[in-house]
């Protein structure tokens, strides 16, 4: 479970790029974290796992806070970021026994993983390749598989579909439907709003730093238009938000 | 001519680091640049130095000799800098792939980048080779025309070097097809022409410094002087422009001058000539090579091992600097340069130094050496300028780019990454440490193992104290949004730290010498080990405790 209380941030004194943001994704639960872009998606994803410090309020992640008791949250969190280009000089399966020995995973679970996940991403033949040589949908996918690796109870992803091929996109939502499913959290930010539509229990629109609406598909129709699409919903909002600002 | 000139312009844009010395809005030199300073603490250092040898040598009435010295070094300077720079250049920076879908013909490419190294050179020239040639012609009152001809060989000397040393580098490139790994390529290339060098070097200095007699101070100049002119027969360039500069005022000048142009161009045309039908080739090929490698599936039982974290972390560091060698030749190589450097030298001037302490007088002398803090201090001295060379900590956050984001979400004390990431900084230094103990160990081996040992103990404490600080600097600045590796260290200016560190640290050495200088040498050693360890473990402690604040610039 994610819980994001109140947090707020800002780079300049007195511009807020976060405010007030106030949010609990509950085990079993996939959230849609949308946004136009420099909306504050990718920040608010960043103060989650640590990356970024929290000016006001406190993020916990299965009750422990990131602030004050970091290590142990980030145990609990598996983040894949936008950028997959990771230590490029490594060889894939260096990458994935480096990450399996950082997050502690024992010889057998390892090599059960290893060897199962990149067959079913694909990449299995390639894992003795420096990662250098991957394409960008390779890279990709070598991240998402050191991510479930240690397959922990909270999966953050930021624009996880991104230059994935079709195969290893349904397969990547599967696992995200299936990792829910056994109770546990999965957030991610996307800016495909179909994906958003069909795979996610709630979603979350960010604009200008603020939280503009959170709930269901459904519950976002109610409020806004019947029958209209999540796109359409989408504008909507931000245009709505943009009128009070 | 047109798209060349276009095409070394973006190259030399893409290349150059712009440090800012030159205000060009305003049209004058930034004052409150860091490298405007430096610069001209370099330029007094260099006048400063000229200038006592000159005059030395004006006073024994050998001033000529300055030129063949001046031209010697200036060759060596240019060869070593040609070599590190060329590969680069040539073949493996990012902006031959932004042009080569260009209508751009081999020979375009290829003069264009041979223009961007010239003028490389010509700013090293001109930082390091002007003032010495200007200031002897002050000195000697030459004629107007020595200032004109220095121009002009200025202008004209880099050339003939550089072609040289870039028709090798084509040579070699036409066997790389041999290896398939391009970065392991590019670090064996530079390590060759080094080695040649080097081994050039050591020849000519036996030229120079080989035999040795007991004749007089004037005679053994004098037979330095042609000395030096055989050793400017190794490099075509040198002995033309000497006679130039010698004879300015007369039609040995303008023979001399059509010699070295002579030779510029015949260098210039080879080099051509093997470009033309080579480069675009090996350009392309070189862009291809991961391609061909044959593939090799993983073994489970060999592949997938266990470690625990802190190993795992470390060899991780390793690996990333070893196998990039823009890293490893930007951060580890130039401490490997100068240590191979110090031992040719050493090995050189050993037979001189062997034959001197036949000497009983000498031998005496050495065996009597007093071994008190002010030795201690000038090892120490030494080897805090040899830890200053290496950027492994000054680049641990910067060279990992956006990557660094990694250090801030994965579950591990940003302490211990602190400490981990220096480590391939100390070992670096740990073996150069262990080198240069070594080398005084075999040249006074009657010094006492355990002054020694109390060296190697404070020199480590000194090490750890000036990785952990150049660390901190790097994550205080550190430069996260690059595109190409080689800017990791080129573009910083946090090196400018790393010489003030080294500065201060030189002044408190001294500092301790001479407060310690009546002391016994046994407790002397102690107390600047007791000064610093207590500095290193204040300065542990204070990173212990700030460390989230330390690490707050990776966003």
């Amino acid at each position: 479970m994610i819980e994001i209380k109140k947090i707020s941030k800002s780079y300049k004194k007195g511009k807020k790029v976060i405010s007030d943001i106030d949010l609990k994704i509950k085990d079993g639960e996939i959230f849609g974290f949308l946004g136009p872009n420099g909306a504050g998606k990718t920040t608010t994803i960043k103060m989650i796992v640590g990356i970024l410090d929290i000016d006001e309020g406190d993020i916990l992640i299965d009750g422990k806070s990131i602030k004050t008791n970091p290590i142990e949250a980030k145990k609990q969190i598996g983040f894949v970021s936008d950028n997959p280009d990771m230590f490029l000089k490594l060889k894939g399966i260096e990458y994935l026994n480096f990450i399996a020995d950082i997050y502690e995973i024992d010889k057998e679970t390892r090599e059960k993983r290893i060897i199962e996940l990149a067959k079913e991403f694909g990449i299995y033949e390639v894992l003795n390749d420096k990662i250098q040589s991957y394409s960008h949908g390779m890279r990709q996918k070598i991240i998402i598989i050191s991510v479930l690796l240690h397959n922990p109870k909270n999966w953050i992803l930021d624009e996880p579909l991104t230059g994935l091929d079709p195969e290893a996109a349904f397969y990547l939502k599967n696992k995200m439907k299936e990792h829910a499913k056994a109770n546990n959290a999965v957030f991610f930010s996307t800016h495909i709003l179909e994906i958003a539509e069909k795979l996610c229990d709630r979603i979350g629109i960010i604009h200008h730093g603020k939280l503009v609406f959170v709930g269901t598909h459904e519950e976002m129709k109610k409020e806004l238009k019947e029958n209209a699409s999540l796109e359409e919903l989408f504008m909507e909002i931000t245009k709505r938000n943009e009128e009070n600002i | 001519m047109k798209k060349i000139f276009s095409l070394t312009k973006v190259f030399i844009k893409e290349f150059y680091q712009n440090l800012a010395i030159f205000d060009t809005q305003k049209k004058k030199f930034n004052k409150k640049s860091i490298f405007f300073w430096l610069l001209a603490i370099v330029f007094l250092g260099i006048t400063y130095i000229s200038y006592e040898i000159i005059t030395f040598l004006a006073d024994v009435g050998q001033e000529a000799v300055f030129l063949n010295l001046y031209f010697f070094v200036l060759t060596i300077l240019i060869l070593f800098q040609t070599i590190l720079i060329c590969a680069n250049i040539f073949f493996f920076s990012k902006d031959i792939e932004k042009v080569l879908h260009m209508p751009l013909k081999p020979i375009e490419l290829l003069l264009a980048k041979f223009n961007t190294l010239l003028c490389m050179l010509y700013i090293s020239e001109g930082i390091l080779g002007l003032v010495p040639l200007t200031l002897y012609g002050m000195l000697t009152h030459a004629y107007f025309t020595f200032y004109l001809w220095e121009v002009v060989i200025l202008a004209i000397f880099p050339i003939l070097l550089a072609a040289f040393i870039s028709t090798i580098m084509l040579v070699i490139m036409r066997f790389a097809r041999f290896i398939k790994n391009k970065d392991v390529f590019q670090f064996i290339i530079t390590v060759i022409m080094i080695a040649l060098l080097c081994v050039l070097e050591a020849k000519m200095m036996n030229g120079i410094f080989g035999i040795q007699n007991d004749e007089q101070a004037l005679q053994e100049f004098t037979s330095l002087s042609q000395k030096a002119e055989q050793v400017g027969k190794y490099f075509l360039v040198i002995n033309p422009s000497v006679s130039i500069l010698s004879n300015s005022f007369s039609i040995e000048a303008i023979i001399s001058i059509l010699e070295l142009i002579m030779y510029n161009v015949i260098g210039g045309i080879i080099f051509i000539a093997i470009g033309r039908i080579t480069y675009l080739k090996d350009i392309l090929r070189n862009m291809m090579s991961y391609t061909n490698k044959k593939r090799k599936n993983i073994d489970i039982n060999k592949d997938i091992k266990l470690g625990n974290r802190r190993k795992t972390y470390i060899v991780k560091e390793l690996k990333m600097i070893a196998r990039e060698p823009i890293y490893l030749m930007q951060c580890v190589f130039p401490v490997i340069i100068i240590l191979v450097t110090i031992i040719i030298v050493l090995a050189v001037g050993l037979p001189i130094i062997e034959e001197a302490l036949k000497d009983e007088s000498i031998y005496n002398a050495m065996q009597n050496l007093s071994f008190n803090t002010e030795v201690v201090c000038d090892i120490l001295i030494v080897l805090q300028v040899l830890f200053s060379i290496s950027n492994i900590s000054l680049t641990a956050i910067s060279r990992e780019g956006k990557n660094a984001t990694f250090i801030k979400y994965i579950p591990i004390e940003l302490y211990k990454q602190f400490v981990y990431k220096n480590i391939p900084q100390i070992l670096l230094n740990f073996f150069v440490l262990i080198v240069i103990l070594g080398i005084i160990w075999y040249l006074v081996p009657s010094i006492n193992v355990l002054y020694l040992f109390m060296i190697f103990i404070i020199a480590m404490l000194i090490n750890l104290i000036n990785s952990y600080l150049m660390l901190i600097v790097d994550l205080r600045r550190p430069n996260l949004n690059w595109e190409a590796e080689y800017t990791v260290v080129k573009k910083s200016d946090n090196k400018f730290f790393q010489y003030a560190f080294m500065i201060v640290n030189i002044l408190f050495l001294m500092y301790i010498a001479k407060i310690l200088e009546d002391m016994n040498i046994l407790v002397g050693l102690i107390i600047e080990m007791i000064i610093f360890a207590l500095l290193f473990i204040i300065l542990d402690r204070f990173i212990k405790k700030i460390q989230n604040k330390l690490f707050n610039k990776i966003i």
